[in-house]
């Protein structure tokens, strides 16, 4: 696994395990996260993403290992000051109005509330400030967390499972807010259950897989290491498919199609070898191993080991 | 910012949380109806104008102790377990505010909710009693005094409260506990302590635990503190216990009033707390009636005590004033009432028992004991004696109340046996009383003693 290649990460989780009754929840998990940098935490429901969380937010003591949050301990004062939290579903009471939260959490985090409801406007919620959050869509609540989140210009971002439940234009509208506060200096992470939602806009992702982390760096890079096939799809043309799925080997697919698979580094070659057969096909598909494979290839490699 | 800010924060956040979910008017609403209604209820047709709110205090202060914990309660168990539960609670705590303040905040919020309530109900019922029967600076005194501790009670529930719902998982669990607190606070505890009394009389419990463990209740505390203030500011008092040291309210009442009312052999003044009870029971429901019925009046099997004879009393069979006649009198306790018949002479009380017309079954029968009256015209207010154990002189020269023979009591034979020597006549005992000197009596009363008895 690959560290954080930061000097001087505002969070630093080292070897840390947390154990429920006999259930290991999280296992000698460490990574870092440097200033700047969005690194998404990934996992299936139960992975110990939330339990990290709270660790982080010092609501549980880990029993083994240590965590530090810009420099200090989890829950400290100082951690806490450094630390925003959007938890994976927000709720705030529902009688009181956007404005008055948004107030109400700047004066528990010592900032003036003059200069916290700005973030409303930024947010796109300045016309329903003085609504009642009771009456706000989900994309409402989830953008008012947000909002709530980047009081005081946190060093350190933590986000549970931000975009879920908001529709693709919202999403993209939430990230472009995350791009921006980490561009300003601060550490942004999140977890998320796919690896499809937070492609292009993570710098960084870590797998967590029943407790253990199995992955830690960027997707491309963890793509070339899983060396996952490469899928091509060929079409022959009347009467050749029998010719073709000969020469080349693979799958015969509804009577006129093959489908061939191969390493990645084995790619260039093989169609090249495609194209000097060119008057038997008829067209050529190649399709890259998506991110949720990639996402499964590392989970399921990790389930593997522990069978083993 | 000062911890201070982030306490105040957090307390005007519960402000307006309570405001937003109706809390605040539920609570004002709810006292500002009890007090408004305890005050004029207090007053009743009284055409005494000082004192109203001397009056509606000691009402206001027995009804306080069921109403404030009920709200403080009800107000405080969702608090904290309520924010867990629907996930506002990590938000806060993720950022830096320490869990006392955070507490701080929430009861100090509370605190203002039931602070209004209260100041808004005793403002208004007060102002409205003072248009309507005068100013009454001292009973305003005492209304500001119930309003004050009133609230400390309150923030004792308040506190409570939060302890309930900091350690609920559940916000209905921490609503049953709270329920389960009040009914223990308000009702159960007392009646245990009742019971202490009965079965330890004069015991060590009662002389040196008992009062420890009544001030230990807050509620308890609550209402001794207003009731014996109230009782050295004015003699009055709107707790049937404390009947005995109340006798100015009831003198000064009109009589005219007692004598029309359709309920004038019970004494009128206890209108007053069964007001309080009837109201506190409609908010309590049906069984919590039941408890509250015994605990306020006669507790099942024990036979009551004798009451002191009031002003108040009226003849069962005139419906005139007892103690306005002399000789010696009878009081009769039926099953399921709160005060006895009164009887002008033992020999209208002997002829009821023998009768057949009972309202309900007879739990006591007392008599005056003339061993210990002061004289023939004042026969005593609180000698009294159980009828079966007494001896009594018939066809004595003296007459009885309505000046008819009676049938004289003493639990001392030999004092009996002066009074014979000096008024003629013979002892017998209750049962050996004929039948025939009880109807002779019964009709000499109708004939002869009525039309004078109303002269005076």
């Amino acid at each position: 696994m690959t560290a954080g290649t930061a000097q001087n990460p505002i969070l630093r989780i080292d070897g840390v395990g947390v154990t429920f009754a006999d259930l290991k929840a999280l296992q000698d998990v460490s990574f870092t996260v440097a200033p700047g940098e969005k690194l998404a935490l990934l996992g299936h429901n139960g992975a110990g993403k939330s339990t990290l969380f709270k660790c982080v937010l010092g609501f549980l003591k880990p029993a083994a290992g240590r965590i530090t949050v810009a420099g200090d301990a989890p829950g400290s004062d100082h951690a806490r000051r450094s630390v925003s939290y959007l938890p994976e579903q927000v709720a705030f009471p529902r009688m009181l109005t956007g404005i008055e939260i948004i107030t109400y959490f700047a004066r528990l985090k010592s900032v003036d509330p003059r200069e916290a409801l700005p973030l409303l406007d930024l947010l796109g919620l300045a016309q329903a400030g003085r609504r009642r959050v009771g009456d706000y869509s989900k994309g409402m609540r989830q953008r008012l967390g947000l909002a709530q989140a980047l009081i005081g210009k946190p060093d350190l971002l933590l986000l549970d499972e931000p975009t879920s439940g908001l529709d693709p234009v919202s999403r993209r509208e939430f990230y472009e807010i995350i791009d921006r506060v980490a561009s300003e200096g601060a550490a942004v992470l999140l977890s998320s259950h796919a690896l499809s939602e937070v492609e292009g806009h993570v710098d960084r992702i870590a797998i967590l897989s029943k407790g253990r982390l199995v992955a830690d760096g960027n997707i491309k890079a963890l793509a070339e290491a899983a060396r996952l096939p490469i899928t091509i799809r060929i079409k022959a043309r009347e009467g050749q498919a029998d010719a073709l799925s000969d020469r080349f080997g693979g799958t015969r697919i509804n009577g006129r199609s093959v489908e061939l698979s191969c390493e990645p580094a084995g790619k260039v070659d093989l169609v090249g070898r495609l194209t000097e057969r060119r008057e038997e096909i008829d067209d050529i598909d190649i399709a890259l191993p998506s991110l949720d494979d990639i996402y499964r290839f590392y989970s399921n490699r990790a389930e593997k080991g522990d069978a083993a | 910012m000062s911890p201070f800010t982030k306490i105040g924060a957090v307390a005007s956040i519960e402000f307006r949380v309570a405001l937003r979910n109706r809390w605040l008017i539920l609570a004002t609403g709810v006292m500002t109806l009890f007090s408004l209604a305890l005050t004029f209820s207090g007053a009743g047709g009284l055409e005494l104008k000082a004192g109203i709110l001397t009056l509606a205090a000691a009402s206001l202060a027995t009804l306080s102790v069921y109403l404030i914990p009920l709200i403080a309660l009800l107000i405080s168990y969702d608090s904290i377990a309520g924010e867990v539960e629907r996930g506002t609670m990590a938000l806060v705590l993720a950022t830096p505010i320490s869990r006392g303040a955070l507490l701080a905040g929430n009861a100090l919020g509370l605190i203002a909710v039931l602070a209004i309530a209260i100041a808004a109900s005793l403002a208004i019922s007060s102002v409205a009693a003072m248009a309507v029967y005068g100013l009454d600076m001292s009973g305003l005194a005492a209304i500001v005094r119930l309003g004050l501790t009133g609230l400390l009670l309150g923030a004792v529930f308040i506190a409570i409260g939060l302890m309930i719902s900091i350690a609920s998982p559940r916000t209905g669990q921490a609503a049953a506990v709270a329920i389960g607190v009040w009914l223990v606070a308000t009702v159960l505890y007392d009646l245990a302590l009742l019971a202490g009394i009965l079965a330890d009389k004069d015991g060590v419990f009662t002389k040196a635990l008992f009062p420890y463990f009544v001030t230990a209740n807050p509620g308890d505390a609550f209402r001794i503190f207003n009731l014996t203030g109230l009782q050295n500011a004015a003699p009055v008092s709107g707790h049937r216990q404390h009947a005995p040291l109340q006798p100015g309210l009831c003198a000064r009442r009109p009589r005219r009033l007692a004598r029309r009312s359709a309920r004038c052999r019970l004494c009128p003044d206890q209108e007053t707390d069964t007001m309080t009870r009837h109201w506190t029971s409609l908010l309590t429901g049906a069984a919590l009636a039941l408890l509250l019925a015994s605990c306020n009046g006669n507790v099942a099997s024990a036979p009551p005590a004798p009451t002191t004879m009031t002003a108040e009393a009226v003849g069962h069979n005139c419906q005139m004033y007892v103690l306005d006649h002399p000789g010696p009198k009878a009081q009769v306790h039926l099953k399921g009432m709160d005060a006895p018949l009164w009887f002008a002479e033992v020999v209208d009380a002997v002829a009821y028992l023998r009768g057949a017309e009972h309202d309900a079954e007879v739990t006591a029968v007392y008599v005056s004991d003339m061993g210990k009256a002061k004289s023939w015209q004042e026969p005593g207010v609180d000698n009294w004696m159980k009828a079966d154990a007494a001896v009594y002189v018939i066809d004595s020269r003296k007459r009885g109340g309505m000046e008819t023979p009676e049938a004289v009591p003493f639990s001392d034979r030999r004092l009996a046996d002066a009074f014979v020597a000096e008024a003629g006549g013979e002892i017998v005992a209750l049962k050996d009383i004929p039948d025939s000197y009880i109807k002779l009596q019964a009709q000499v009363g109708m004939d002869a003693a009525m039309p004078a008895a109303h002269g005076g």
